[in-house]
């Protein structure tokens, strides 16, 4: 499966990318991030970290960029604030949509988002699955997502 | 006019054929063989005697065949062989409150870039085996050379082919014994379920025989004869062409338990080229010898659309 990530509220999402950078090279859209002490740079938020939001845009700064993975030192745009997204399976510490609606979603390792409450730090609610036709078969075939309202909270 | 001047080398990077032509007119022949009937030049005399009568092959040419499920790019030696990766689709609908707040999605973008591989050659060919062997050796030997060039280029093909259709469930079927009429229906009516109908298939002339041969191609049994013209065709050549709309081809080099079935080359893969099949010649007088090389160009194989690519193979 593609791993897909789609804020679908723009204009709800702050897409805060001024002075800040990529710290590793482990980020990608669709992860969760934390500010390093600098307050410039981000790297992907641990469980018991403070999420500052979900990883986001393309890598326009790279010539014909071939991953998704921003590289480290790369400039970096971050969609944080109150918005609803769409995520595949992968961005889930479990690898799979949550089964049950409503779900609370917290911060897991890894930059991924968990439904375990062994963290505190609630970052929004699982709403439901929802299908994306992919062109892929022929005639494409459907991919389960997740349709997740995120609230990103000091 | 020299006769050394009209042998030219003539390399063809698309069948992988490259030789020693003579290209003159028939006056141009004439005045030739006029020149050798008076000329006491020994050097001129072996080799035009020697492009005369080759020893007979025993091996055919071998022509390249898997190029035709890839769609050929050619790029210079600066140039990027990126292609695009469709990245995020945007295939979200929403029934709606009509006050409810539009949901978007954004589609990105992204690149892939296959790696290059090259293969070369080289002859060395001493000089008095030109003058003893009393036959072009070197013509033969730059046959030879760039036949396995484009056996390389085939191998490489083909990997790419078979590791799109194994990636896939369903695309690689097997059948016992001999190619049936009922295997090949069977992709063919996969192949349009989807939407991308069988255009081509390559295998084995052999193994397209079976056509004549039995294993479920006789027609005339579900209560229909068949066409006169395929009737023709199959006593004549022993299968026919056209069968279920796939221009079939064939090459004795193909393997006989193996059959290629995919759609158009454009909605499968680039074969990318970068560069052109270099020749270089150097003396080496050490060893009183020629040598020969011939570099080919940098090859590179994507397929983006495995879903228009089957395999039949018979166990």
């Amino acid at each position: 499966m593609t791993k897909r990530f789609y804020v679908q509220t723009p204009k709800n999402a702050i897409h805060f990318g001024k002075n800040l950078k990529a710290s590793g090279s482990t980020i990608e859209p669709g992860m969760v991030v934390t500010l390093e002490s600098s307050g410039s740079q981000v790297t992907l938020c641990g469980s018991a970290e403070a999420p500052l939001g979900l990883a986001f845009g393309e890598r326009h700064g790279v010539y014909n960029p071939t991953t998704r993975i921003f590289a480290d030192g790369e400039a970096l745009v971050v969609a944080t604030n109150s918005f609803m997204a769409l995520l595949s399976a992968e961005f889930f510490s479990s690898g799979s949509l949550p089964t049950t609606s409503p779900t609370t979603l917290y911060t897991a390792a890894s930059g991924l988002i968990g439904t375990s409450s062994s963290s505190t730090t609630k970052i929004g609610q699982y709403l439901r699955t929802e299908t994306l036709n992919q062109p892929l078969g022929g005639t494409g075939s459907s991919q389960s997502l997740g349709l997740c309202r995120f609230n990103f909270q000091p | 006019m020299k006769f050394s001047d009209k042998i030219k080398f003539v390399a063809n990077k698309e069948t992988g054929e490259a030789r020693f032509n003579l290209e003159a007119s028939e006056s141009e022949i004439r005045a030739l063989v006029a020149k050798m009937a008076r000329s006491t030049d020994v050097d001129e005399h072996i080799r035009f005697g020697a492009a005369l009568v080759p020893p007979i092959a025993q091996a055919i040419p071998y022509v390249e065949m898997y190029n035709i499920f890839f769609s050929d790019v050619s790029y210079a030696d600066l140039d990027d062989n990126r292609l695009p990766v469709e990245k995020d689709v945007v295939s979200m609908a929403w029934e709606t409150h009509a006050d409810a707040e539009i949901l978007f999605t954004r589609p990105g973008y992204m690149f892939t870039r296959p790696d290059f591989t090259e293969w070369d050659t080289g002859i060395e060919i001493s000089w008095r085996t030109i003058r003893r062997a009393g036959w072009n050796v070197l013509d033969r030997a730059m046959q030879r050379a760039t036949w396995e060039l484009a056996r390389k280029r085939d191998a490489q093909k083909k990997a790419a082919l078979d590791t799109a259709i194994a990636a896939l469930s369903g695309h690689a079927s097997t059948v016992a014994t001999a190619l049936t009429k009922a295997s090949v229906d069977s992709v063919l009516q996969s192949a349009a379920e989807i939407g991308y109908p069988i255009l081509k298939g390559l295998t084995n002339p052999s193994t397209l025989m079976a056509m004549a041969a039995g294993a479920g191609w006789t027609w005339g049994s579900e209560g229909f004869k068949i066409p006169e013209s395929f009737a023709d065709k199959l006593l004549t050549t022993l299968y026919v062409g056209t069968y279920g709309g796939v221009a079939w081809h064939v090459n004795p080099h193909h393997a006989t338990d193996y059959v290629y079935l995919g759609g158009n080359a454009q909605d499968i893969g680039y074969h990318q080229i970068r560069g052109s099949m270099q020749t270089a010649s150097d003396v080496d007088i050490v060893k009183k010898a020629d040598l020969h090389t011939i570099m080919d160009a940098e090859h590179a194989t994507y397929i983006g659309n495995s879903y228009n690519l089957w395999r039949i193979q018979i166990t």
